[in-house]
């Protein structure tokens, strides 16, 4: 049995609050894969990854590359009952583009352990869609530099909790490049006595004049037994920069209770159409097909 | 377009007078058991403080300086002295106070505040207050404004039992446990059932004594109905070694009762400010926070509220400006522990000349409050490629029945705005100066006229060439 630290927040800010970062145990051993994907120069391609538990514990190695001006597309895929670790990184050229499109599966008896490293070159592009739809434990660290000028990072994240979930985020933008560009959102539901801890940090370091970063989550709660974590985090040491967080957190309000009820639904109805709206966004995201 | 706005540092002239040490006593430096006991002993202590005393040195050594925060590496408890009597006992007329002393706070504007526009003043020089007066029509309502050492003897010796250092207590955190060893000075302040007391009172210390601690204590009751503002003032003459300041002050708000509570703290450059303020307010209670930080060579500082009553609020505005040296920590907490509460936390923060200035938050709304509103807003202003602003707002959330928002935001002085002034006809120096005056505005307006003027005044700004 090994203990892990994991989504560890790099300004630390009070123990009482239990946000500074995630403890888990994990058992040894399990089955390695390992995956690769990489585009060439000016060349486009679309890769489908997938990773199932089957019972028992999946190491993942998934190394993405995108040469100067090449656009690579991977869909991953997770799921299954068991425990899946993933260790992901990504490394986009010059001009390149990485679009990431990582959905969960749902799984009663699963836990995900995912650690998402990117790091991306002048003018280049890393895009994350992320869909979690709430299983036993779910923890993920997506932790992007934007080392070369005018690199770019938009995260789009959309996650759904219920009785026995428990859901871990931590999404870590790092500007070191001047006129870097990091937008990151999070929007989810909570209900039942879902647990949910979402970190986003953009960090704005010397000498990345120029830079901008965005970052908000909104979350939608729909039980009394939820609990809710949020903490957004602007670290900054460059003066030329904009840097812009905001969360909205709550429950439906009477305006959009009654906008539901005259059109003659429930405020349980409402709830579950808006609980199932964010799976159509998520794939609105990143412009995949409605199903 | 792309030159940098220069904001002055802060005028402290007349802060850093120092005043010849010519104490009446000063104890040795270090925390011992030994220490804790001759302090007791020079309180006249009952027993009970005594052995809280005691106690909480114990807790003090069990417990671990915190990580997350300004580094304390300049901090040696064993080079402080905790105690340092001026050759003074309390006045109740500044003609009585020393000459020295008097002229010190002369120059600091408290008599003459008194005078014009206070209800009354409490004055500390260094561990001891020097100074303690309420205007008679005051009294005469039932106000009790005295040091908290008389009324650990008087009629509300039971009182201030019960309530010392409960909300605070001294397993808190590290400095919480010291301030409960070697407390000393301070106010007590009962404002009875329905009084509202439209002028305010003011505590100010001044810690003059080099390589010395202030560890006062306030402890505020007002009761249902009632209404009071306080205001609390600071500062030191800087000195090449370290000063501390650990000081706690208690809040309770009872039901539809309001306190303002008004800080400017202006400690000196070598002060590390560990201050612990908290408050609970009753049903229908309202506590409301004004901080202006402007001192300290490293703060940590985060009033905090309980709102336990139902329909009880709580409202923080505050401004840090950190300059060359200074590592400012400050924020606010607040635990909504009851339905229908409300908070709302508006801060501004301006970073320059290698300034660290971090704005660090708790909102905690519990299981039982439901229909919460929070609101939380921080900005943060950055003059020069060598400072460092943070922002680490935390939302802990246990009820699906609330509403929260936050936001924030970092930047310098925007280019299009000083564009859009000087379009207008003014200059880009005044343009600068306006915009920094607008940023700062919104907390100003909260503050009494004259630590407004006060603070308005020390914010000057140049351009360079």
């Amino acid at each position: 049995m090994a203990t892990l630290n994991i989504n560890n927040i790099p300004s630390p800010t009070w123990g009482f609050l239990g946000m500074n970062g995630a403890r888990i145990e994990r058992d040894e051993g399990g089955r390695d894969e390992s995956f690769a994907a990489a585009c060439a120069k000016n060349e486009t391609k679309t890769e489908n990854i997938g990773i199932a538990a089957d019972g028992g514990i999946v190491n993942a190695d998934i190394s993405l590359a995108a040469d100067e001006n090449g656009e690579l597309c991977v869909f991953l895929k997770a799921g299954g009952s068991g425990d899946i670790f993933i260790k992901l990184s990504a490394n986009v050229g010059e001009d390149a583009v990485i679009r990431l499109v990582f959905e969960q599966s749902r799984a009663q008896d699963s836990r995900l352990v995912a650690q998402l490293d990117a790091d991306v070159q002048a003018r280049g592009r890393f895009e994350l869609f992320s869909f979690f739809p709430g299983t036993r434990e779910t923890y993920v660290q997506s932790n992007t530099t934007l080392s070369g000028d005018d690199s770019r990072l938009v995260s789009r994240t959309f996650y759904l909790g219920d009785s026995g979930d428990k859901l871990d985020l931590n999404y870590i933008a790092s500007h070191l490049g001047r006129n870097t560009e990091s937008d990151i959102t999070a929007s989810g539901a909570l209900d039942g006595s879902a647990k949910k801890t979402f970190r986003g940090t953009i960090d704005f370091r010397r000498g990345s004049s120029g830079s901008h970063g965005v970052e908000t989550e909104n979350v939608l709660l729909l039980a009394d037994d939820i609990e809710n974590k949020t903490l957004p985090v602007i670290l900054c040491e460059e003066e030329d920069v904009n840097g812009a967080h905001g969360a909205t957190i709550g429950d439906l309000s009477d305006e959009t209770l009654f906008y539901f009820a005259s059109r003659g639904i429930s405020a349980a109805d409402a709830a579950m159409l808006l609980k199932n709206s964010v799976y159509d966004s998520f794939k609105r995201a990143y412009g995949g097909q409605h199903e | 377009m792309n030159d940098t706005a220069k904001v002055t540092d802060i005028d402290r002239s007349i802060y850093d007078i120092r005043d010849e040490e010519n104490n009446d006593y000063r104890m040795s430096s270090g925390l011992t058991a030994e220490i804790v006991e001759k302090l007791s002993d020079e309180k006249n202590d009952p027993d009970w403080m005594r052995e809280f005393r005691l106690r909480s040195l114990q807790i003090y050594n069990e417990l671990e300086i915190p990580e997350w925060g300004p580094p304390l590496d300049g901090l040696d408890i064993d080079n402080i002295s905790t105690y340092v009597r001026p050759k003074s006992d309390m006045k109740a007329s500044w003609e009585d106070v020393p000459d020295d002393i008097k002229d010190t706070f002369e120059r600091l504007g408290i008599p003459q505040a008194e005078r014009k526009s206070l209800a009354g003043v409490g004055a500390q020089y260094d561990s001891e207050l020097v100074y303690h007066n309420v205007k008679d029509s005051v009294s005469k309502q039932g106000v009790v404004y005295t040091d908290l050492e008389s009324a650990l003897r008087g009629e509300y010796a039971d009182l201030i039992k019960e309530k010392f250092m409960r909300l605070v207590p001294p397993s808190d955190h590290k400095f919480a446990a010291l301030h409960g060893a070697v407390w000393s000075g301070g106010s007590f302040v009962y404002v009875p059932k329905g009084v509202r007391l439209d002028i305010p009172l003011q505590s100010y210390f001044r810690l003059n004594a080099k390589g010395a601690g202030q560890f006062e204590h306030t402890l505020i009751i007002v009761e249902d109905d009632a209404y009071l503002h306080f205001i609390e003032g600071c500062s030191a003459p800087k000195y090449n070694v370290a000063n501390l300041h650990a000081g706690c002050v208690e809040l309770y708000v009872g039901k539809n009762a309001t306190l303002r509570y008004s800080t400017i703290e202006n400690w000196s450059k070598n002060m590390f400010n560990l201050n612990t303020k908290r408050a609970v307010a009753d049903e229908g209670g309202r506590v409301e926070w004004v901080s202006g930080s402007f001192g300290s060579h490293t703060s940590y500082l985060y009033p905090m509220t309980i709102l336990k009553g139902k329909g009880s609020s709580m409202e923080f505005t505050g401004i840090t400006f950190a300059g060359q040296g200074q590592n400012l920590d400050t924020g606010a907490k607040v635990v909504h522990s009851a339905p229908d509460t409300s908070s709302v936390i508006s801060t501004r923060s301006i970073s320059k000349d290698g300034g660290v200035s971090t704005y660090r938050s708790a909102v905690v709304i519990n299981k039982n409050a439901k229909g919460a509103r929070a609101s939380v807003s921080c900005d943060s202003l950055m003059l020069d490629a060598i400072s460092r602003s943070d922002t680490i707002p935390a939302m802990d959330i246990r009820t699906g029945s609330c509403a929260v928002g936050h936001e924030a935001r970092i930047g310098r002085i925007s280019d299009d705005e000083v564009f859009y002034l000087m379009s207008r006809g003014m200059s880009e120096e005044d343009a600068r100066a306006l915009i920094v005056s607008g940023f700062a505005d919104s907390v100003s307006k909260e503050l009494p006229l004259e630590y407004a003027v006060e603070m308005n005044n020390l914010i000057r700004l140049e351009m360079k060439k």
